[in-house]
């Protein structure tokens, strides 16, 4: 659980109280990141969605309203025959009431969709305790169910309950804060209309009501992406249609089908190689956009994500360039990937390491002037990498990210820490920071590899086309081979080469040179031992100066591109 | 660059919800079974190379989500396809009815010679069984398809059934039968690769393999 300092929660109940804050600062401390360790995300997203004003002393009577109105409303769509809200005349609510009124007809007309609802919520975030919660399940199955019998044109669809859940984890998160800062006196000096105003928001006894209230409000943003799909038949079917060819009515498809064109104006190559590898955002954006990148961020990453997502509506121009983000920020990955490594990629997300960073990207495609893009220092991304060892459950097993097993030489250079004695307790973070590091640059090579030999291979099929169609001249293609040629030989070899010589040597000498294990071109990969040594014997040595930015990163991206 | 396998089959999982296409298909990728898994959300994917009588097979696999029938991909996600598991849950008898509306389906957006395979799934909860073995034989016969009985959680008949389909879809292409599959359009260069693959000719051989080294490296 997210927990804050003891002083700072009184600190920010005060602020929404006096009413300090306004709906501009709001937004600003979503962006910043604030709502992170807050206790008050609830009522940040509540204010955001319009669910409570802005000043606090409207927020009771609001709050109430909003319950006795949900309470209505279950009353009249959810036939628990056993709920004590229902009919309670034995004539009617009976098992064997045939009469149209009764419960128990409606009860066994919704078993399908209640079937439905429950096997979803059976399977919500099952690494969260949360979910396993009895009551907590019941909670969710009771909100989607009255959510889809009060829009019966949408009704349930799956994916909603991951849009629920989220929702639900925060307002129980808060109430949990709440109730423990009250037990632990921080909130002595708040006057009586405080405490009472607190004491109604954070009514555990309304927790369904509430998160129904907030469900509502996000799926009102969300419909047009669960609605049905009409698709229109092509009159004749084409032979070669592809997905992103089927005559488009759902607006899902159509959002997914703008981003696709947005992707085309922000980063050209990486549209190019998506494209011709046909794979549009329509095959792996349903879920991104459906559940909100609920799959793809750990949890306390996408609250974060949905602080900016939620401050910013309608949201489907932030969801643009957080879907557009994502793609940015694995393209190094995706470039040097074929069509299974590039799905692997697409449908199991790689951790982001720095969602901070993440985000200003994000924002950044929002509004370019605005918004400065991060460094791309801070986007490093460690791919598969994670470093506490845990996998998101969307990740999976998933080890392998271009579908062909990886040369043997990559494991080789990882292996080399000895046995030591384990890190003493202040010795850990230092050390930590050093093996990031380490990761970052082992990623960064093989990242550079991994494009170099992409680039080349396609360079070469370019050449062969050319060859086949003998538009080029011969001289042309062999010295274009050579380069190629080079330019993966560059891979193995030393490559500081700025001498002319070292850069056509004779085959031999290629493979000599290949087999010296000493690359001095590149940070060196420190073995567990010597990070010890480094860390005692030089004190002054620290990950703010990361080895990685001695590689210069234009050497990656300077690899010229067809 | 070595050539990393002989054919690249596109194979679909599709079943109404909570049937277990995805556990089927985790257990066929990963070797592994949890209780706990999560529900698909439009479309997901999976790779797995199998060796196929001295072949290198490629599986691609896709899984839907059960409730996306009819809906948002339909017809596209058919497209290509050269091999379909029916999945249905032999305690659920809906799920068992609806195998037929999934065949309907097949029969309207997937290629006519897309092979086709039923599978009972959850065989290993006995005491819950309500959809007997001689229903799902049955319907099999009545459609022309193969059919097995599996478990997921058991990791029963799982490799077999993916094995079986691949060695049909194998089958039918070396006999020269294939090569319509895909016609019904499909996805871009998985079309050339099946419709290659499937006329079997040296010549088309070689070109396959030229595509896979500098393609699909
Ligand atoms: N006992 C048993 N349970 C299984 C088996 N296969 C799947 N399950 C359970 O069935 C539930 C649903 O499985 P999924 O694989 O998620 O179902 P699905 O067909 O992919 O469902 P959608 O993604 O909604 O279309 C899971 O909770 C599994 O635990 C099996 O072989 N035996
Ligand atoms: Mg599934």
């Amino acid at each position: 659980m997210i927990t804050p300092t003891t002083s700072g929660i009184l600190r920010e109940y005060q602020r929404f109280l006096s009413c300090e804050i306004g709906v501009d600062e709001l937004i600003t401390f979503c962006r910043t990141g604030s709502f992170r360790t807050a206790a008050t995300r609830s009522i940040a997203w509540r204010i955001l969605l319009k669910c409570l004003p802005i000043n606090s002393l409207e927020w009771v009577p609001v709050i109430e309203q909003s319950r006795r109105e949900y309470a209505t409303l279950r009353s009249r769509h959810v036939a628990n025959p056993r709920d004590p809200l229902c009919v309670q005349d034995p004539q009617l609510n009976n098992p064997l009431s045939e009469h149209s009124k009764s419960p128990w007809s409606r009860y066994f007309a919704d078993g399908e969709l209640r079937d439905l609802i429950l096997k979803d919520v059976a399977r919500t975030f099952p690494e969260i305790e949360l979910f396993q919660d009895a009551e907590v399940k019941s909670l969710m199955c009771s909100v989607l169910h009255v959510y889809a019998k009060d829009n019966p044109f949408i009704g349930y669809k799956q994916g909603m309950h991951e849009i629920l859940a989220p929702l639900v984890f925060v307002l129980y998160n808060d109430q949990q804060l709440y109730q423990h800062a009250l037990e632990d006196f921080q909130l002595r000096s708040l006057d009586r209309t405080a405490l009472h105003i607190l004491q109604v928001l954070h009514d555990s006894n309304y927790f369904e009501a509430d998160a129904y209230v907030l469900f509502c409000e996000v799926m009102r943003e969300l419909t047009p992406w669960y609605e049905d799909a009409g698709i229109v038949e092509p009159p004749e079917p084409h032979p070669f249609e592809r997905l992103q060819d089927t005559m488009i009515t759902s607006r899902l498809l159509k959002e997914l089908n703008e981003i696709g064109q947005r992707l085309a104006e922000f980063d050209p190559p990486l549209y190019r190689h998506l494209t011709n590898l046909d794979i549009p955002a329509q095959l792996f954006g349903i879920r991104w956009l459906r559940l909100l990148f609920g799959r793809e961020f750990p949890l306390p990453d996408l609250l974060f994500l949905w602080d900016i997502i939620l401050s910013d509506r309608p949201i489907s121009r932030i969801v643009e360039c957080v879907f557009l983000a994502m793609l940015v920020y694995i393209r190094e990955n995706l470039l040097a990937s074929d069509y299974g490594g590039c799905l692997q990629f697409l449908m199991r997300y790689p951790p982001v390491v720095d969602v901070m960073a993440f985000a200003q990207l994000a924002l950044h495609f929002r509004a370019p002037l605005r918004n400065s893009r991060p460094k791309d220092s801070q986007l490093t991304n460690y791919s598969n990498m994670t470093l506490q060892g845990t996998v998101h459950p969307n990740a999976g097993n998933q080890k392998r990210t271009v579908s062909q097993p990886p040369p043997q030489q990559r494991s080789q250079q990882a292996n080399r820490g000895k046995q030591r004695r384990p890190y003493r307790q202040e010795e850990i973070p230092k050390a930590l920071g050093i093996f990031e590091e380490q990761v970052a640059v082992l990623q960064q090579r093989l990242n550079e590899r991994d494009i170099v030999t992409a680039v080349s291979a396609k360079r070469i099929e370019e050449l062969v086309k050319n060859l086949e169609r003998g538009s080029l001249e011969i001289g042309t293609i062999a010295a274009q081979l050579r380069e190629v040629g080079q330019q993966l030989g560059s891979l193995t070899m030393d490559r500081r080469k700025e001498t002319p010589e070292a850069k056509s040597p004779a085959q031999e000498e290629r493979i000599k040179v290949a087999n010296e294990p000493v690359r001095s071109g590149t940070p060196r990969i420190f073995g567990v031992n010597e990070l010890r040594e480094l860390n005692t014997n030089n004190q002054n040595f620290s990950h703010s100066k990361p080895p990685s930015q001695q590689v210069p990163r234009d050497r990656v991206l300077g690899i010229p591109r067809f | 660059m070595a050539r990393t396998y002989d054919y690249l089959f596109k194979l679909l999982l599709i079943g109404d919800s909570g049937v277990g296409k995805t556990c089927v298909l985790f257990r066929f990728s990963d070797d592994s079974f949890n209780n706990s898994f999560i529900s698909t959300i439009g479309i997901d994917f999976k790779i797995r190379t199998i060796d196929l009588d001295g072949k290198k097979i490629k599986l691609q696999i896709w899984d839907t989500a059960g409730q996306e029938r009819f809906r948002t991909i339909t017809t596209a996600y058919y497209r290509g396809a050269m091999g379909i598991m029916l999945v249905y849950d032999i305690t659920n008898e809906k799920s068992f009815e609806n195998i037929k509306n999934w065949i309907r389906n097949i029969e309207e957006h997937a290629s006519q010679d897309v092979e086709r395979m039923i599978i009972g799934n959850k065989c290993d909860m006995e005491d819950r069984r309500v959809v007997s073995r001689d229903r799902g034989q049955q319907l099999s016969i009545e459609y022309g398809t193969k059919f097995m009985e599996t478990s997921a959680k058991l990791n029963h008949n799982i490799e077999e059934a993916f094995y079986t389909l691949a060695r049909d879809i194998k089958g039918k292409m070396e006999r020269g039968q294939g090569q319509t599959v895909g016609v019904g359009g499909t996805t871009g260069r998985y079309q050339q690769d099946s419709t290659i693959a499937a006329q079997g000719n040296n010549l088309c051989k070689n070109r396959h393999t030229f595509h896979c080294d500098f393609i699909a490296f």
